[in-house]
């Protein structure tokens, strides 16, 4: 497959810097040949060389189809290349949540890591879900005694 | 806010600092109910603070770009606001207090008062409050001075 000749063997080898507790996650699958291809070239085309080094996919039960680019980068070329990504095939769009994880150093701070994190869900069209209703303004009220 | 906006119909709103202390005092102490996108959630999972962060800043980069964040003398912190990543000044006590929300989840005034709290510590030897809501609360305060090394008793009754 053009752009994409990772074996079963070695995408199940890979190892996640951050994190690495879904790497041998039995629940993840192949993605369909084409979307892998399709990101395989976007990533190719975006960085300028070949840094995939594995795709796998997976069901998330509130978000829906998942699927995880390993790349042969640094964490921030991999946070960058997310970005473009998810901005080129939004979730809200696309309805499919595009994750990116890096074998090279972790050379981003905490801070830059929380802004990463933002701006691809907004720029992705991703957003938090509430696991119950919440109702803020029933609590600020209580708090600020106006019950 | 958005509809707030459309109501008042007004181009520009001003929200105070307190405003995002109370925004971190709410998702400091709902976080459990708060779910991040998969690969994202990952991320900052094992770090509670993180989380925090990332959804009071999904909050803020979420708002219209016509709301701004008044400015305050003193520390300064970066926030993001109608999307840009801006930075604005906000009280010694407002910033101090934000550092603390993930770690002791209290409501936004409580956390404030205890900051002041902690400023005198040395010569504190009790945190009253009319707040009884459980021991639990209690606990958080006292797990709020031992952090610093003191060990004064922290009485969260009066």
């Amino acid at each position: 497959m053009d752009g994409w000749s990772v074996s079963q063997d070695s995408l199940w080898c890979a190892t996640m810097k951050t994190p690495v507790s879904q790497v041998h996650d039995p629940s993840t699958f192949m993605p369909d040949p084409y979307v892998a291809l399709l990101l395989s070239r976007l990533a190719r085309e975006l960085t300028g060389r070949d840094v995939i080094r594995g795709i796998v996919a997976y069901d998330d039960p509130d978000y829906g189809p998942v699927v995880r680019l390993v790349v042969d980068l640094d964490a921030r070329e991999a946070l960058d290349l997310w970005l473009k990504l998810v901005k080129l095939i939004p979730y809200e769009r696309y309805g499919i949540v595009i994750g990116v994880r890096w074998l090279g150093e972790d050379n981003v701070s905490r801070d830059e890591l929380v802004d990463y994190v933002v701006k691809i869900m907004v720029e992705g069209g991703l957003r938090t879900t509430a696991l119950e209703p919440l109702d803020v303004v029933r609590e600020l009220r209580g708090e600020r005694g106006r019950r | 806010m958005r509809l707030l906006l459309e109501k008042l119909s007004v181009e520009r709103f001003h929200a105070s600092p307190l405003t995002l202390v109370e925004l971190y005092s709410y998702i400091s102490r709902n976080i459990g109910k708060l779910r991040l996108p998969p690969e994202l959630r990952d991320l900052v999972e094992v770090d509670e603070g993180l989380r925090v962060r990332v959804h009071v800043r999904e909050c803020l980069a979420r708002l219209p770009r016509s709301i701004t964040l008044i400015s305050d003398t003193g520390d300064v912190m970066g926030v993001s606001v109608g999307g840009e990543v801006s930075t604005i000044g906000v009280f010694h006590k407002f910033a101090e207090a934000l550092r603390f929300f993930p770690r002791l989840r209290l409501a936004s005034l409580d956390l404030l008062h205890l900051m002041y709290a902690r400023q005198l510590v040395e010569h504190t030897r009790y945190f009253a409050t009319l707040e009884h809501r459980d021991t639990r609360q209690s606990r958080y305060y006292r797990k709020g001075v031992r952090d610093q090394g003191h060990r004064y008793r922290f009485n969260t009754k009066l």
